[in-house]
């Protein structure tokens, strides 16, 4: 057993009082001077893409230390060109102290066509993070060199015409080097012009997925000279076809494999399982997580792969549309799942809500992780139809710590949020302070910065980890803390991860809160190579940067 | 009873029968006391015995049938109706009542020609035409349904499913079907005309042009042999009835399908012309439903119960229609109101039921569809509900009759993904594993998910 080596970049002030408060949110985007609103180009057409963009980043561009912004954007229909500054991508540093400024041109990234989503990830091992950008018939990988970012997508042999609506990076084959899983919504072109809704009172809408065939996804291996190689037959992946939305890794059968599972629209979702040969097992059905409990198909849209209940064992959440409720799966062990939904008390709160991104982080830093969804309709008519609303306000959801959620979206304040077509979310704490933020983008609305101001929370203890035999992100890494100064927890697990959130990424140190301990008495990092590492009395309250031991 | 005291007037009247025995005219009377006070149960033996004793009497067999079908025992009450009409035919509320029983039993054949009478001599009356136009929809339902049963692929009914399509605005899947017809039956009548139409719909009027063209050139029918459909473009819609009635060919029920469907429409356009009423809302509300439009069909549901504000059936409808709004508070008031006014009938049970359950509300809900399965255990809708409820508060084991008992009624393979869940739940794995490949073979069976395949077959020129 190894001892880790590197510790204590950052030593930050702790809050001093125990947790027992209430998670408080504020929207600081305006002060902040994060100004985008997310360009979709509606038209009366009412074509699909038009409501399905919207997903965000969250990355240390320049390697700075501080977490930045970055968010892909429209283009204009007919022609999907950005053919004015209004259409470009946007990149915001963060200068510290909560705010924000545009360095969109400076680092390369107005991008082309109708982006979408973005994955972050040091994809070429060389300490940047770099960018995958998802759009309709484009995807885009942007290679990072010390802030400035070089379009490499042909190089790299990543060009696609296909409808790309998110990936997701992870190491796959275990080789050291981050494979890249892509998510393909289904096919579309500009011709395409059913109508869809009630012609007889004139109210088009968006058609509904049945309209549009079903997609395999992509999975291009990382050969680990700048080049990929597309996998998606031969891993067993394009065997099967979805309308996919969102994606997310664990290693839900803790065999040492990373694994993923990807919603489909209207269609049961997928969680592949790594064989560890190169190939995937589709088992979602088998193990219980293709459908909620009531077997029906739902708009199923992003997915969080995380142990909410702190047994060790990633759960799945998944959002859905008003109706359909946002299914809760709990993982039970020996490959299967549980739909918890009614159980945890979200069953009743949600069945009314629409919801796109979602993350399990731990708000309140109390040892267990809460659940936000940034909540929208995906029919901009559907109070035309249905007794639903199109723009929804946010919402967060309290973990009690007793396999149970409490609606904590008016005490927070999200509640009273604006009511906008909410898309794509980061989670990542953006001004320093020990306690989560959460950035939220909104279809030609405002991008909300939801700075957590909850007070009297627990403390905290985070993970930069940089891998040496496995990628150097360190992503499929399984973080566990142990501790015994906190009764209402004992033990936690956390795995880093990229992919959170509907089209979006989140490339920041692993986060848990612990509560009242300001020490953790043992931390165990199983990293993809295998090696295990355990710290032991680690002080709470600080970012430490662990690297692999060789 | 003369004042309207009915209930008053039962214990004179069952004095009046001790004190007279064996004569029909207290035992009418009594009959017609505890019906007309809504104890129908008891009217029946009363009556009964009054019609025995005289047999030509009208009021006795009117009554009896009213009892009997006030008590849902329609079969019964057909002959004594049918005998109260045959002795007084100008007798409107007798027919009516006799139409109703029909319609109940599904014998609209039969109703419709008592009907048809009806609506001559009151042609005034809403509810007539609302019933006339039902019926004559429910007839073109079981022409449809005998030639579908008999002649699946054949070009009649594919035209047929053709035309519903198109009215369902799937013009895709319309014209697959009459592309199909026209391979078997390149010379069939209509067929061009409706891929003509397809073309209009989506934007060709260039190709619709061709496919006019294609119709017209068609050699004309033969009216000596092709009787009912030269009828039927004549517009005899009635003659195509009664003679296609007497018919088993396919050709005759798809152009009784037709006529009837024609005859239903001027049906209800006699109804909506009249001054507005509760069948006129109540059409109009279906009407809205079947497009989709929920809310305002709850709008046109509420119009027909401020008319009629006794019927629970509208209440019924209308908490459907909120309940296909996603209106799900307000379709928990409407039917929590229903069984408050002491209408509890199964289907109120369920559909109460079914709310909760929609709203993640499944504890309150089990004992609702617990009563609504044993008040109606063939309510194979309220057993899926039942079973998911189950399912939801942990209890697999009771679960799982009840989603074997629905399954007839799956729609999507819900239950049976619902049933392998609860089998695999109770440890019962090669049971569980079974039905999820169900599932599966059902799923790709019905095409669940996915209506691309009709998109991939484009709308293609003649």
């Amino acid at each position: 057993m190894t001892r880790s080596l590197t510790l204590a970049v950052s030593l930050l002030l702790a809050p001093a009082s125990a947790p027992s408060g209430q998670i408080r949110f504020e929207d600081v985007a305006r002060e902040a001077g994060i100004d985008f609103a997310y360009q979709n180009a509606p038209t009366p057409r009412k074509h699909l893409i038009e409501t399905m963009p919207g997903g965000m980043a969250v990355f240390d561009f320049d390697g700075d230390g501080r977490l930045d912004l970055f968010f892909p954007n429209g283009a204009a229909i007919p022609g999907l060109v950005k053919d004015s500054p209004r259409y470009w991508n946007r990149l915001f540093r963060n200068e510290g102290g909560m705010r924000f400024s545009d360095q969109t041109e400076a680092a390369g990234l107005r991008g082309e066509g109708y982006a979408s989503s973005a994955a972050v990830a040091d994809y070429d091992n060389d300490g940047d993070a770099d960018l995958f950008v998802g759009g309709v018939h484009r995807q885009t990988l942007y290679r990072n060199s010390g802030g400035r970012f070089e379009d490499v997508t042909a190089k790299a042999g990543l060009a696609s015409d296909q409808w790309v609506v998110g990936g997701g990076w992870f190491d796959y084959d275990d080789d050291g080097w981050l494979d890249l899983l892509v998510v393909n919504y289904t096919v579309w072109d500009e011709g395409y012009d059913r109508y869809c809704g009630d012609q007889a009172r004139g109210v088009r809408v968006y058609c509904h997925p049945k309209w549009f065939p079903a997609i395999p996804l992509s999975l291009h291996r990382n050969r680990g000279d700048g080049t990929f190689e597309d996998v998606s037959v031969k891993s067993g992946v394009a065997g099967h076809k979805g309308r996919g939305m969102g994606l997310a890794f664990a290693d839900y059968d803790r065999d040492g494999l990373l694994d993923f599972y990807v919603t489909n629209d209207k269609l049961p979702s997928f969680l592949f399982r790594n064989r560890g040969d190169g190939t995937f097992e589709e088992t979602a059905l088998l193990a219980g997580v293709a459908l909620p409990e009531h077997g029906q198909d739902i708009s199923a849209m992003a997915v969080d792969f995380r142990d909410y209940d702190n047994d060790g064992l990633p759960d799945v959440h998944v959002t859905a549309l008003a109706g359909e409720s946002f299914p809760l799966y709990r993982n039970q062990g020996k490959g299967l799942f549980q739909d918890v939904t009614y159980r945890t008390g979200l069953g009743p709160v949600v069945a009314g809500r629409s919801g796109w991104s979602n993350g399990l982080f731990d708000f309140d830093n109390d040892g267990w992780k809460d659940l936000f969804t940034a909540n929208s309709h995906v029919n901009d008519s559907i109070d035309q139809f249905e007794a639903f609303a199109y723009r929804l306000p946010n919402s967060v959801f309290r973990n009690r710590g007793d396999g149970t959620f409490a609606d904590a979206s008016a005490e927070s304040g999200l509640a009273a949020g604006p009511a906008r077509a909410h898309r794509g979310a980061g989670f990542a704490d953006l001004d320093e302070d020990g306690r989560l933020d959460v950035v939220v983008t909104a279809l030609e609305g405002p991008t909300e910065v939801w700075r957590n101001r909850s007070e009297g929370v627990g403390h905290w203890l985070r993970f930069r980890l940089v891998g040496t035999k496995s990628n150097r992100d360190g992503i499929g890494a399984v973080v566990k803390l142990a501790a015994a100064s906190d009764p209402r927890w004992r033990e936690q697990w956390n795995q880093v991860t990229t992919a959170v959130g509907y089209g979006s990424s989140t490339h920041a140190p692993l986060h848990f809160g612990t509560g009242k301990a300001t020490t953790i008495d043992r931390v165990e990092i199983r990293w993809p190579s295998g090696t295990l590492q355990v710290l032991e009395s680690v002080a709470a309250d600080q970012t430490l940067t662990v690297k692999e031991t060789p | 009873m003369a004042a309207g005291r009915y209930a008053e007037a039962v214990p004179v009247y069952r004095d009046l029968v001790k004190a007279v025995p064996g004569n029909a005219g207290p035992l009418l009377n009594l009959g017609m006391a505890l019906h007309l006070s809504g104890q129908d149960g008891e009217a029946v033996a009363p009556l009964e015995a009054a019609l025995k004793l005289d047999p030509d009497s009208a009021p006795a067999a009117l009554f009896l049938g009213t009892a009997r079908l006030s008590l849902g025992r329609a079969a019964a009450a057909v002959a004594p109706l049918q005998k109260a009409v045959r002795l007084q035919p100008e007798n409107s509320e007798a027919r009516a009542m006799l139409a109703n029983a029909l319609v109940a039993l599904d014998r609209h054949a039969e109703a419709e020609p008592h009907l048809r009478r009806l609506s001559r001599a009151n042609p005034g009356d809403p509810a007539v035409w609302f019933a006339l136009g039902k019926t004559y929809e429910a007839l073109a339902g079981q022409a449809f349904g005998r030639l579908l049963e008999r002649e699946p692929e054949s070009p009649l009914t594919l035209a047929l499913v053709a035309e519903a399509r198109l009215d369902q605005d799937q013009a895709t899947a319309a014209f697959q079907l009459y592309r199909r017809a026209l391979e078997r039956a390149p010379a069939q009548r209509g067929l061009h005309a409706g891929v003509a139409e397809v073309y209009r719909r989506t934007g060709h009027p260039d190709w619709a042009a061709v496919e006019e063209e294609k119709e017209k050139r068609l050699p004309k029918a033969d009216c000596a042999r092709d009787t009912l459909e030269c009828a039927f473009g004549a517009g005899k819609h009635r003659e195509v009835l009664a003679a296609a009635t007497k018919l088993e060919t396919p050709a005759a029920s798809y152009w009784m399908a037709r006529s009837c469907n024609a005859l239903a429409v001027e049906a209800f356009a006699r109804l909506t012309a009249l001054p507005p009423s509760a069948p006129s809302h109540e059409w109009t509300a279906a009407m809205q439903r079947n497009e989709g439009r929920y809310a305002e069909s709850a709008g046109e549901w509420r119009k027909a119960i401020a008319l009629a504000p006794g019927e629970p059936r509208l209440k019924l409808e209308l908490a459907v229609t909120l309940r296909l709004n996603q209106d799900l508070v307000g379709a928990q008031q409407v039917l929590e109101g229903v069984r408050r006014d002491g209408f509890d009938s199964p289907e109120a049970s369920y559909l109460l039921g079914d709310v909760l359950l929609a709203r993640q509300q499944p504890e309150p809900a089990i004992p609702l569809l617990e009563t609504a399965v044993r008040l109606e255990p063939k309510l194979a809708e309220a057993h899926g509900a039942l079973g998911r409820a189950y399912a939801l508060v942990g209890r697999p084991a009771d679960a799982i009759p009840h989603l074997e008992q629905a399954l007839a009624t799956d729609p999507d393979g819900s239950l049976r993904y619902q049933l392998a869940r609860s089998y695999q739940a109770t440890g019962r794995a090669d049971d569980a594993r079974r039905a999820l490949a169900d599932y599966e073979a059902f799923r790709k069976a019905v095409g669940v998910g996915s209506e691309a395949q009709g998109q991939g077959v484009e709308i293609t020129p003649p």
